[in-house]
């Protein structure tokens, strides 16, 4: 599903990503932790597409990324959703529109766009706010609608950002119920967090990253402690 | 790309238009104007060729004997101008010719007053139409032919002929230098408008990459942005000049019926496409640039 070998991702000097090598299996439930400036996010990036290696070579979702910016990025796209911490919906758009978006900027057909929305706001708790606009939503509610979003077009892969980032505990692990869910269907998971509270109550196969280094690799149950 | 998408696009080139109105209409305007006056341009510089062009074929010398010449005058006049060198034809045309000529000319309301009410033999003289194998001659040769017996007038139009083609030279250019000015004028603002587009729209075109939208699909609606409004300032001006024109051919027509100018329908075609033309091209210009330097899919 997601392989990486002698990754680099380097910035000028600055190495961002060192020496990164790393396997995921389809269907499993990662956590990224480590402390800011680790490469977390560099990590991410480079699972979407968004920045390519500067050295070294990765298989994502039967895709080859090299150092070239991949021309089949949207493809890769398709198959990778990502949730942020800041949830980035479109304000003018209705939560219903808001995920909608996604699916009708890949073509799909109206009667599908309609069912899947439902499905995937269902899927996520929020269904009663099919008309509401993001800016009368509350944070919990927002990053909801970005999962439905991310996961409408059914991704083989979820990367999400701190998506617990800006919530309270309560909605830090709803969210991450929900997460759990989506894993639960056959999604793999990738989540980037620094929330300790929920890496230890909801255990999982964890890496710890440390200035651009995986640190530690440890499976579900162990609680890595940060060096 | 399945229909549905193409009105999607459609639909979302409209809003964006919609949502910075003033921007657009700015553009619009400007473009309007640019394209106005190269359709302005282009139905002078076509009347004034088609002007010439009678003109040139006209550059012969007229020779009048006087009203009411005898036969033989007229024969012997015939035969002088035939032996003078430097004439390649010489052409008799009878009063009665004259006439039919002319009233031909004024059209076909004056024409049963011309046939009827004016006795040719005693208002029009005979005349000759003589051509020279080289046309500057002209002015020695009418000068030579003035001098004959039996001439009463010699008429020849070279002098204004080349008078205008100097202007109309003048004119090509100077329209030339003034409309490119103008275009790049048109596809800047048109770059601008798309570009301040692209910058509303920022939020969705991350969203779009980030779920797999192809570059295609990303690019399409900023490109039909320039294509609609490059689409809608060449109707405008077009229904402006075709209706301006039809009413100044129509006032022509009217009052100075000597001066040929092209019928509407005999220009509107080709007006149609050389704005059009220009205005896609100025609008797919501006667009395409902008998603070049402002549009990072």
């Amino acid at each position: 599903m997601i392989e990486l070998k002698s990754v680099w991702k380097s910035y000028g000097k600055i190495h961002a990503l060192r020496n990164v090598s790393l396997t995921v299996e389809p269907g499993e439930f990662v956590y990224l932790v480590g402390p800011s400036g680790a490469g977390k996010t560099t990590l991410l990036k480079l699972l979407y597409g968004e920045e390519t290696p500067t050295d070294g070579e990765m298989r994502i979702a039967g895709f080859t990324i090299g150092r070239r910016r991949p021309r089949h990025l949207p493809f890769l796209r398709r198959k990778v959703g990502v949730v942020f911490q800041d949830f980035r919906l479109l304000d003018h758009l209705t939560v219903e529109e808001n995920v909608a978006f996604a699916l009708e900027v890949l073509e799909y057909p109206p009667d599908e766009v309609r069912r899947r929305v439902r499905d995937v706001l269902h899927l996520v708790g929020v269904p009663h706010l099919l008309q509401r606009f993001p800016a009368q939503l509350s944070g919990g509610e927002k990053q909801r609608v970005a999962i439905a979003r991310a996961i409408a077009p059914k991704p083989e892969i979820l990367l999400a950002d701190e998506p617990t980032g800006n919530l309270d505990p309560d909605n830090a692990r709803r969210i991450l119920r929900i997460l759990d869910e989506i894993n639960l269907t056959g999604t793999t998971v990738i989540m980037a967090t620094h929330n300790r509270e929920l890496v230890e109550r909801f255990r999982r196969r964890t890496l710890l990253l440390m200035e651009g280094r995986i640190l530690r690799d440890s499976a579900a149950g162990v609680i890595p402690h940060e060096a | 790309m399945k229909p549905r998408t193409l009105f999607r696009h459609l639909r979302e080139t409209g809003k964006n238009l919609w949502r910075h109105r003033f921007h657009t209409l700015a553009t619009l305007s400007t473009l309007a104007v640019t394209l106005f006056l190269v359709g302005a341009t282009y139905l002078l510089v076509q009347n004034v060729d088609n002007l010439s062009r009678e003109v040139e074929g006209e550059v012969v010398i007229r020779v009048f004997a006087p009203v009411g010449a005898k036969t033989e005058e007229v024969e012997r006049l015939e035969a002088a101008l035939k032996a003078l060198p430097g004439v390649a034809s010489v052409a008799y045309i009878s009063p009665q010719e004259g006439l039919e000529r002319l009233s031909e000319r004024y059209g076909p309301e004056l024409k049963d007053i011309f046939v009827q009410d004016i006795r040719a033999e005693e208002t029009l003289p005979p005349s000759f139409v003589v051509r020279t194998s080289e046309p500057r001659e002209v002015p020695e040769l009418a000068a030579a032919i003035e001098s004959l017996p039996g001439v009463d007038a010699v008429r020849y139009g070279a002098e204004w002929v080349d008078k205008l083609f100097v202007w109309t030279s003048i004119l090509r250019s100077t329209a030339f230098v003034l409309l490119a000015l103008l275009a790049f004028t048109a596809v800047y603002l048109i770059m601008n408008t798309v570009r301040l587009t692209i910058y509303m729209r920022r939020e969705e075109v991350e969203l779009m990459r980030l779920v797999g939208a192809t570059g295609l699909y990303i690019r399409l609606p900023f490109f039909f942005e320039g294509l609609v409004l490059g689409t809608l300032g060449a109707l405008v001006p077009f229904f402006l000049l075709a209706e301006g024109y039809r009413a100044l051919v129509r006032y022509v027509q009217e009052n100075f019926a000597f001066i040929p100018l092209l019928t509407p329908e005999a220009v509107q075609g080709t007006l149609l496409f050389l704005l059009l033309g220009v205005g896609v091209g100025i609008g797919a210009g501006g667009s395409l640039l902008s998603i070049r330097r402002y549009l990072h899919v």
